[in-house]
């Protein structure tokens, strides 16, 4: 019950933050030099359509009515027209969403259990040859950009070997087989910087447990070693990954705008990337508080999961 | 007051303070402590204090308010000179005490009065220039980064220590030698207080003005033939005018501030046993005790009047432990200081202590003079804290009686007196027994939560009481023969007509009327008042207080009212 | 034959600042059934010598000589498993001295009791917790059926060491080692956790190895007393006997140092200076930078333990007491109590 109590708090506790963000994004809007119609329209429009673009988003209104109005709009799930597309960004988005989740969660998927078994190895090994290569690795994951990673693996892969195709996506619900062969590299990018990150975190935050009284103490009791190390010091160790984890949803965000220009993966990256080039705001912004939700939830996720593993924290 | 040597090297003035601190019984209190609370709320926050709450009101939440009672009503007085120790262990309050008389935590409720002016009133600057705080742990409580010198200095830099005042005249004792020809006047600025410590309003500086080299050969005739002897921190400056055979010598402190400060932190390493040389080091290097020593030459720096010591000996050997309080007992001599020693050991508050006060669960339970306490003590709790202590020595008694239980909680404290769950004397109500009253006391409980087990009037007479005898005859003390003890009859009926009143619905009734038979130990919260009652043992300044509703008899010892 | 027999442990730490010889030359003997104190200051090798015990020295540490015989078997040539299956919790259990860190936050007390059974015994999880339940009943947890679910976090310091008590008695050991285990608690609560050793004792006569600095707790539950300085034990005797006739000057000034509560101190007399750094010991006799006598000797010879006793019971590594008897030979040269403090930092005890 104290969790269930917790996890409503943290999540109500969202909704000033997304408030104040969606606030932001329409005093940036408007805030942007230059004319909203022509925004919208492109550059010289017709007067007729121009007048039709004010007189529906009510560009004449003072600007606290607009605001009101934005929201309302907002709440009902409206959350504009694409000008260059022509249809509303909520369907767009709708759309393009499941690319975009698809490779994160994939990342997720490829990198959690490597770092996480890395890292352990590492702490275990803790000074010795393995944990030095696993450190090096560690260190080029995350040094290499990941633009450049993605260039590289399409240049030998697609290139040389002919391997794989380098761009273009199937869902992996309608064809498990050749999405694979689409999403291999896409993954591999956005997974390999991740893993480098958690694998250090991981490692670094298992020596630290590993000092600890209550270990001396199972050890002392005749527990064995490996028992110790994955049960009784990763779960104390997994305390600060699971932050981390989280606040790599947002990394992955970014990520992924790269990686779908690259690789021509229709998702919500890539939407948005195009949207700045054309221009087309209200695509932009919708795609922005998309994100800010998705960041937000995981953080809260994060909170809650933590929660959920330490029992000291009060949630009561 | 301070041993520094003043004709050879100077070396800086404290502050200028009266010549007699420890007092007598005339002396007003330094400290005056009256009604002081200090709570913490339980929820941090708006939103973590909601709770859900199906049964309040029209929205079901409500607004958890509860506190953490950490200082719940303490009164006490505090005169120039004195030690008092406050004992008690872990949770009991007196860290935060501490800090909150110190002003480092904002008082819920209560005044704190320091020499007189409340201290609402006193700058914050003045305050912190008379009191100094030496904290538990030698180990975080010195940066590791800084050097020991500095780390000294640091409330001399805070107080813009010295400051020259203006009130105190400035004056030079000249002695000549080999001068008897020439008129010698000296000088000196205002400010030589800054060097010199002044006696009765005035700085005096010492200085021999003599000629260089032999008297015979040469002839004074430049302000180069002669030499001054001058105390560290002056400078001279010497004019003759050989016509006039006058000699001018103007003096005036060339020490700069820094170089006050460094002097008299060096000094103040070696008053509390530590080498000049020491200045340069950082904490790490020196043992527990060393540090503590340290931390009290900070404390000393500015010539506080009162220290509070928190726990300054508890981290050390016990044989540091002895070189340190013998530190400060001798330092208390030297400066006049007025300590508030706080400490769970009792042998520690005993070797220092003037006069001891015994902490439980946010109050003051029993206060006395030392030896007094520790020869007899009035309060349960006191005398079980005295009891525990171990004792090396096998021709002695041991550990004798163990209370048992856990110490409650702050946030929600026992009603009456907050040491009646673990007090081995508790005061039985005429008829009851142990067991009796505890099966009373669980109805009670019940009641007042408004939970009470079963609906049905005998069932739950039953469940409560059921194991309790009624006695038959009405003055009957002893235990019956049966499982749980005995009851009065009187309180029977009072209790099965409270459950009837409670089935009903009118739990306040219900309250009400069992609370009649309510031990006093839970009805009331027992002051913390001269102990002996109607025989007064309020000799002078001294009292013997205790909180506690037993009563102190003609030979000593506690029996029950 | 003793239950555990500790001849000439040696255990050093290797580190990049010298050898630390923290035991250096360290012997005693336990009885079935008996308890035997082990009291020195910080910095004595207290800990660092039941640690060795049990083989729970890691690097840079290890023990590089001496011979620790439990039961007639040889502990220092058991291998790391053979240490963990057969010794550690079944046959000798430590009791560690902040309960709060030696208890794992993320596990429920039941939890970890449980685990130390079932890796321990043949017993299944559904008997561990019935045997869990048992023993927090017997080491005096109010509600053991309700608590065994908690956290040690929701438990009090005086329960939480009760916790650890009852861990370490759920394998039935034959020799529990306890270090500091009441230092961190409030003396009213140590009082409750000195009479539960009290009552173990009688109860399941286990053997135990009780570490502290404090002589009044060792009073309280030690049949007998081993004093140590650093790194080695001085003296050794019934405790009674100990307190009533010292014979080592440590041992003099420790009792004379301490202070107890039915005096007025102001004949405490401290021993003048710290303990000297365990990298560069004093040669010969540890403690004659501080002792009050001295002989030229006693910078040349390291004592061994003399009897002094009158049943061979009472040890000491002085002298003074070459064949048992003191000596009165006037000393060569004084040597001051008041040495100048030793400025180094002291390794972990």
């Amino acid at each position: 019950m104290g969790l269930l109590r917790y996890a409503f708090r943290r999540f109500v506790q969202i909704i000033p933050v997304l408030f104040g963000i969606v606030t932001l994004m329409f005093v940036m809007m408007h805030a942007l030099p230059g004319d909203p119609v022509r925004l919208y329209l492109g550059t010289e429009p017709g007067q007729e359509l121009a007048d039709d673009l004010i007189a529906s988003y009510g560009f004449d209104r003072p600007l606290h009515e607009q605001y009101f109005d934005y929201l309302v709009r907002l709440g009902q799930g409206d959350l504009g027209q694409s000008f260059v597309y022509n249809r509303p960004v909520s369907d767009l988005i709708w759309e393009r969403m499941e690319p975009t989740l698809v490779v994160m969660g994939l990342s997720y998927l490829v990198a959690l259990p490597m770092a996480i078994g890395l890292g352990i190895y590492g702490a275990a090994r803790h000074n010795e040859a393995g944990d030095h290569a696993s450190r090096f690795a560690g260190l080029a994951g995350i040094s290499t950009p990941n633009f450049w990673l993605a260039l590289m693996l399409i240049y030998v892969v697609t290139y040389h070997l002919e391997l794989l195709p380098a761009s273009g996506y199937t869902s992996p619900f309608i064809d498990p087989v050749e999405s694979l062969t689409l999403l291999i590299m896409p993954v591999i990018t956005l997974a390999t910087a991740q893993t480098a990150l958690l694998m250090r975190m991981t490692r670094s935050s298992m020596i630290e447990e590993l000092r600890a009284d209550y270990i001396e103490t199972a050890r002392a009791y005749g527990i064995p070693e490996r028992k110790v190390l994955i049960r009784h010091s990763f779960r104390n160790a997994l305390l600060p990954l699971v932050t981390i984890v989280g606040l790599q949803v947002s990394t992955l965000l970014g990520g992924s705008v790269i990686v779908e220009e690259i690789f021509a993966i229709p998702g919500l990256g890539r939407l948005f990337f195009d949207s700045l080039i054309d221009q087309d705001y209200s695509v932009a912004v919708g795609v922005t508080l998309f994100f800010s939700t998705l960041f937000l939830i995981g953080v809260v996720l994060t909170d809650i999961a933590y929660a959920y593993i330490d029992p000291r924290i009060k949630y009561d | 007051m301070s041993t520094i040597d003043r004709t050879d090297d100077g070396g800086p003035s404290g502050t200028n303070r009266t010549d007699d601190r420890t007092g007598g019984s005339d002396r007003e209190p330094l400290l005056e402590v009256a009604g002081l609370q200090k709570h913490f709320p339980v929820n941090s926050g708006l939103l973590s204090s909601i709770r859900f709450d199906p049964e309040s009101g029209p929205f079901p939440f409500r607004y958890d308010q509860s506190s953490v009672k950490a200082v719940d009503g303490v009164d006490f007085e505090l005169r120039p000179g004195e030690t008092l120790g406050i004992v008690g262990e872990s949770g009991c309050g007196k860290s935060t005490l501490a800090r909150t008389i110190l002003g480092l935590e904002e008082p819920t409720a209560g005044d704190i009065t320091f020499d007189g002016r409340s201290t609402d009133e006193i700058p914050e600057g003045e305050f912190r220039k008379r009191t100094q705080m030496v904290f538990q742990d030698p180990q975080s409580s010195l940066n590791p980064r800084r050097k020991v010198g500095h780390i000294i200095e640091d409330p001399l830099e805070g107080t813009d220590w010295p400051r020259s005042d203006s009130s105190v005249g400035a004056d030079t004792e000249v002695r000549t030698e080999d001068l008897s020809e020439y008129a010698v006047n000296a000088t000196v600025d205002d400010n030589a207080d800054l060097v010199v410590d002044p006696v009765d309003g005035v700085a005096t500086v010492l200085l021999t003005v003599r000629p260089v080299g032999d008297p015979t050969e040469k002839r004074v005739e430049t302000a180069d033939d002669i030499a001054v002897d001058l105390p560290w921190g002056f400078d001279a400056t010497v004019t003759v005018d050989e016509t006039e055979r006058t000699i001018d010598i103007d003096v005036s402190v060339s020490a700069s501030k820094a170089d006050l400060r460094r002097e008299r932190a060096l000094e103040l390493l070696e008053q509390v046993g530590l080498k000049r040389e020491y200045y340069d080091r950082h904490p790490h290097e020196f043992s527990g005790g060393q540090r503590q020593r340290i931390n009290l030459a900070r404390a000393l720096s500015i010539n506080p009047d009162l220290v509070v010591a928190d726990e300054p000996v508890s981290g050390l050997d016990v044989s540091v432990q002895a070189q340190i309080l013998n530190l400060m007992d001798d330092l208390q001599e030297e400066y006049g200081l007025t300590y508030l020693l706080i400490s769970h050991d009792l042998s520690v508050v005993r070797y220092v202590a003037d006069r001891v006060a015994v902490m439980y669960l946010g109050e003051f339970v029993e206060m006395a003079p030392t030896e007094e306490l520790f020869t007899e003590q009035y309060h349960p709790y006191a005398r079980a804290l005295l009891s525990a202590v171990p004792n090396p020595d096998p021709d002695q008694p041991g550990i004798e009686s163990v209370i048992q239980g856990n110490v409650p909680s702050a946030s929600d404290p026992p009603r009456g007196c907050r040491f009646h769950t673990r007090c081995p004397s508790f005061i039985l109500p005429d008829g009851f027994s142990a067991a009796g009253y505890e099966a009373y006391d669980e109805l009670l409980g019940a009641v007042r939560e408004q939970e009470l087990e079963g609906s049905d009037l005998d069932a739950v007479v039953e469940t409560y009481l059921g194991d309790i005898d009624a006695s038959a005859s009405a003055d009957t003390a002893t235990d019956a023969a049966g499982d749980g003890g005995t009851i009065p009859p009187g309180a029977r009926s009072d209790a099965r007509q409270a459950v009837e009143r409670a089935l009903e619905g009118d739990w306040t009734a219900a309250r009400e009327r069992l609370e009649t038979h309510e031990s006093v130990c839970q009805s009331a919260t027992p002051a913390l008042d001269p102990a002996g009652g109607t025989t007064s043992d309020v000799v002078g300044k001294t009292e013997r207080l205790t909180a506690c509703h037993l009563e102190v008899t003609d030979e000593g010892g506690t029996r029950e009212p | 034959m003793s239950l555990l027999e500790v001849e000439d442990l040696q255990t050093y730490f290797f580190t990049s600042d010298g050898i630390v010889r923290a035991v250096d030359g360290v012997s005693f003997e336990v009885e079935t059934g008996e308890s035997l104190g082990l009291v020195g200051e910080s910095g004595a090798g207290k800990s660092v010598a039941v640690k060795s015990l049990m083989g729970l020295i890691r690097e840079p540490g290890r023990i590089v000589n001496g011979s620790i015989k439990y039961d007639g078997q040889e502990l220092t040539d058991l291998s790391e498993q053979e240490l963990r299956r057969d010794i550690r919790g079944n046959e000798i259990s430590i009791i560690f001295q902040d309960a709060m860190s030696a208890l794992n936050p993320v596990f429920t007390v039941g939890e970890q009791i449980e685990e130390v059974i079932v890796e321990n015994t043949d017993r299944s999880p559904t008997e561990a917790r019935e045997r869990a339940i048992e023993l927090l009943d017997d080491v005096g947890i109010p509600d053991p059926a309700q608590r065994i679910d908690e956290y040690p976090h929701q438990y009090s310091g005086g329960m939480q060491q009760r916790a650890m008590i009852a861990m370490a008695l759920a394998c039935d050991p034959r020799l529990i080692i306890a270090d500091e285990p009441t230092t961190a608690l409030d003396v009213t609560i140590q009082a409750g956790i000195l009479e539960l050793f009290d009552e173990i004792q009688e109860k399941y006569e286990t053997s135990m190895v009780y570490v502290t600095h404090d002589l009044g707790v060792v009073r309280e539950v030690c049949d007998r007393v081993a004093v140590m300085y650093l790194g080695r034990v001085v003296e050794s005797a019934p405790y009674e006997e100990l307190y009533r006739n010292p014979k080592h000057p440590y041992t003099q000034s420790l009792i004379n140092s301490v202070v107890t509560p039915d005096e007025t101190l102001d004949e405490l007399d401290p021993i003048g200076g710290t303990m000297p750094s365990a990298v560069s010991p004093p040669s010969g006799c540890r403690f004659r930078t501080r002792c009050s006598v001295e002989f030229g000797e006693c910078s040349q010879l390291t004592p061994p333990l003399y009897d002094v006793g009158d049943e061979e019971t009472h040890t000491t590594a002085c002298l003074r007491y070459d064949d048992g008897v003191e000596r009165e030979e006037p000393a060569l040269h004084e040597s001051t109590t008041s040495e100048p403090a030793v400025v180094e930092e002291q390794t972990d005890d």
